[in-house]
């Protein structure tokens, strides 16, 4: 059945993608408490149960994201905003129209992934390689309060580093103010994204908390952010941001179910019965005190998005997979940062690098009581940097230095391949501080069987 | 546009909300966070826990070159690869040109006062000491181990290790995890849970490597000497969780009542325990935290386990209509990135920086 499908026809609106997973990410980033969750919930009807307190905490698990359909009403004569509305991932592709009167079928138009930013980890580390994640962002600004908060200005510019131009700003709470204070928080609004990369965006008042105008919200997301452009032919490339172990403990052999992987796909498609790699894969030392690295393969026996199950997956939101893999390779997070893809078309598996790189002149930020950051000095032979390569981190030893070229020991073998760009951090008062960026000249790797 | 405001519940008044719930808490007294040090309650949980070596004092010099700025290693591995090894990118002349010429050193540095500093401690006779130290104790303890200090791990830096977890089996990756780890630095420098408990010192920990089942691992909730609450840890659901339920709820009440009751010094405190697999009947103790508001309550809230109502919440398992893979855990990833991306007063003035740098680079190519 999956053989059915033709990727050069497929789009991030056909239906046979559409209907069980999102296809579109949109960020929502805003000041803390501006009620962002809320949002999400009332646009997903995700009924998570807030477990506990996720905010000022130092140690937080938060909710990384949630899915929402997004529907439209087919009868010409139903009235916007109430013509479209938002459901749950797992919703039915079309159904009855639930305004009074109305003869039309609500349809499926759009399903999207919202994705809390700027603090989920993928999120971060795709900020500094540019990777292009996010298709759009929805702003929250709560109109009880002067904008902007700081965060306000800090999501934005990193919204901006993202380069996303696809900005709905949603001015929330509004149902808590007068109309004279809801026009005053708006030019306040107006005023503040004059000049940013938000300067066209649309202003909707909304109250998430007693779901008012979010039909607007729906409708905005469907009008106003284009359907993103992506190539289902190229070779499929997922990043692992979590892996399980489902066991009991203690089990038998044949009883057991392979690891559980899951991730963004940044390209391609996925299917079920497919044979794929993950790199770095395994890495472990031998009797004679060599390490050995071997890429997993193994087959692809379900795909998960939410509680959907799917035949193949496309880019969007995050999507969750059965494999033959032995499953204690997956246990407790550890393939979080490997790539998985199709046999044989991911990046070499490197262990040395020669790097291009330009140093920043000193650390960014203001610091305290007015003072100049602290200059960023040469690099030094033998001091350890920790690499941003794509999405995950590696710690690298300084080798050589030569000019604005330095040879780099990786901490341990990483996915990556020549051109790819990557940033360069110290470690400086109890934090990694970036400090510059460079470029992949050239690498030692190893030759894995299936390069 | 005017309405009623009384729905606000968790939007408006979430930031109120969490502020309420610090009320819930006495000031850590300084004998509560003692109780949690390692070497605290390993003597007395020695035999239901895993085997673990405390070097404990640690030298001077090993403390300074941990909260040093930069990173130099004691010694590094000379890590050879099975395989073949081939060049990419560029001409392969170009690698024998870089050969190491074994120059140590500040390298073209200019002197960096911090970067010269954490060289020197890397070198000093007590830091050498420590590291001869961790060998012999790595090999008691059968060549593989993970490691904490007093009151955490370097979990958040597993990204930095040769394997890209917690396991160690020399000094580079162990020196590595300690200096590349926000919550050690955190700890040195302010104190785990915000203050240095006078008569606190640092203190290494390496335990016994073991290839833990992240599912079988719950925090117990201790209030007035009383079990109230246990809570899975890890958020992912796990189908099979749900039969056990009253065989954990058993065992744990069980291994509390008989070995940890008596033995903990504080009234209300947190323990990890984690059940061995079916058939091995046992549980073992693998941390403890005070009852205060930085700790993690996982499936609980303080609100709930602080109430005043004495009865057993029981134990609560990640549900199964979630998905473990919508949680994430920024406490495994807090130094995965560097704080221009992670810390939100930073990210205003990188994003400007990026943009600058990426395209300087680009025009160099």
């Amino acid at each position: 059945m999956t053989d059915a499908i033709d990727v050069k026809k497929l789009t991030p609106l056909s239906m046979e993608a559409m209907a069980n997973q999102a296809t579109i990410n949109i960020g929502t980033i805003g000041h803390v408490a501006h009620g962002k969750s809320t949002l999400v919930k009332a646009l997903s009807g995700v009924t998570t149960t807030r477990f506990r307190d996720e905010l000022e905490r130092n140690i937080t698990i938060k909710l990384g994201y949630a899915n929402a359909k997004i529907y439209k009403c087919d009868n010409e004569e139903c009235p916007r905003p109430g013509c479209f509305a938002s459901y749950e991932s797992s919703k039915e592709v079309a159904f009855a129209c639930t305004r009074p009167g109305c003869s039309g079928t609500m349809r499926l138009v759009r399903h999207v992934s919202f994705v809390d930013c700027p603090g989920h980890d993928l999120l971060m580390a795709t900020m500094l390689s540019g990777a292009a994640i996010m298709d759009a962002a929805l702003l929250l600004v709560a109109a009880n309060e002067s904008c902007p908060q700081p965060q306000t200005s800090e999501h934005l510019a990193a919204v901006e580093t993202m380069k996303l131009e696809n900005i709905i700003i949603l001015q929330n709470k509004v149902d808590l103010i007068s109309e004279e204070r809801a026009l005053d928080n708006h030019s306040q609004i107006q005023a503040f994204i004059k000049g940013t990369i938000a300067e066209k965006s649309p202003i909707i008042p909304i109250s998430a908390q007693l779901k008012f105008n979010v039909e607007a919200v729906a409708e905005y997301i469907y009008r106003s952010i284009p359907v993103p452009v992506r190539d289902f032919s190229a070779a499929s490339r997922l990043i692992v941001i979590r892996s399980f172990d489902v066991n009991k403990p203690g089990y038998e052999v044949d009883q057991l179910k392979g690891g559980v992987p899951g991730g963004s796909i940044l390209q391609g498609v996925i299917r079920v019965g497919e044979d794929v790699e993950i790199r770095p894969g395994y890495i472990e030392l031998d009797a004679d005190g060599k390490y050995i690295a071997r890429p997993y393969r193994t087959r692809v026996v379900e795909l998960m998005a939410e509680r959907n199950q799917l035949q193949f997956a496309v880019p969007g939101g995050l999507i969750g997979m059965g494999t033959l893999l032995d499953p204690t390779l997956c246990r407790g997070d550890r393939l979080v940062g490997s790539v998985l893809g199709a046999v044989g078309t991911l990046p070499k598996v490197l262990i040395d690098i020669k790097i291009n790189y330009f140093l920043l002149r000193r650390l960014l930020g203001v610091a305290s009581e007015g003072k100049k950051q602290a200059k960023i000095s040469k690099l030094a032979k033998n001091e350890e940097l920790q690499l941003t390569i794509g999405s995950s981190a590696v710690g690298a030893r300084v080798a050589g230095v030569k000019d604005k070229e330095a040879k780099l020991v990786l901490s341990r073998p990483t996915c990556a391949e020549p051109g790819e760009s990557i940033a360069l951090s110290r470690r400086f008062e109890r934090n990694w501080r970036l400090i510059g960026w460079a470029k992949i000249v050239s690498a030692r790797s190893i030759r894995l069987d299936s390069d | 546009m005017s309405g009623a405001p009384e729905g606000h519940a968790d939007t408006g008044a979430e930031q109120n909300h969490s502020d309420d719930e610090r009320l819930l808490f006495e000031p850590l007294s300084h004998e509560e966070i003692l109780n949690c040090a390692f070497s605290s309650w390993y003597p007395r949980f020695r035999r239901v826990t895993i085997k673990s070596e405390i070097i404990k004092p640690l030298e001077r010099d090993f403390v300074d070159y941990l909260l040093a700025d930069g990173v130099v290693l004691p010694e590094h591995e000379d890590r050879q690869y099975r395989g073949e090894i081939e060049v990419v990118g560029g001409s392969g002349s170009e690698w024998s040109e870089w050969s190491d010429d074994g120059e140590d050193g500040d390298g073209d540095g200019d002197g960096d006062a911090e970067a010269s500093d954490v060289r020197r401690l890397a070198q000093s006779p007590g830091v050498k000491r420590t590291c001869a130290e961790i060998r012999r104790r790595i090999e008691a303890l059968g060549g593989e181990v993970f490691l904490r200090m007093g009151w955490s791990a370097p979990a958040d830096a597993s990204w930095i290790t040769s394997t890209g977890t917690l396991k160690c089996r020399g000094v580079p990756d162990i020196c590595s995890l300690l200096k590349g780890s926000n919550a050690i630095a955190r700890d040195l420098a302010a104190g785990r849970y915000g203050v240095q408990p006078s008569g606190a010192e640092p203190e290494l920990v390496l335990r016994r490597w073991a290839n833990l089942t992240p599912s079988m691992l719950f925090r117990c909730f201790v209030r007035f000497t009383r079990l109230v609450a246990i809570s899975q840890v890890d958020y992912q659901h796990y189908a099979f969780l749900a039969g056990m339920a009253d065989e954990i709820t058993a065992k744990l009440t069980r291994f509390f009542a008989d070995h940890v009751a008596a033995q903990f010094p504080s009234q209300s405190y947190c323990f990890d325990a984690y059940i061995a697999a079916a058939g091995r009947d046992q549980v073992f103790v693998v941390d403890f935290e005070p009852w205060a508001h930085s700790v993690d309550t996982y499936l609980f809230s303080w609100r709930e386990l602080a109430a005043d109502a004495a009865e057993f919440l029981g134990l609560r398992l990640f549900p199964e209509y979630a998905s473990g893979l919508a949680y994430y855990s920024s406490r495994y990833a807090a130094s995965r990135c560097p704080a221009e991306v992670t810390d939100d007063a930073l990210r205003g003035s990188v994003a400007a920086a990026i943009e600058r740098m990426k395209s300087e680079h680009q025009g160099a190519q």
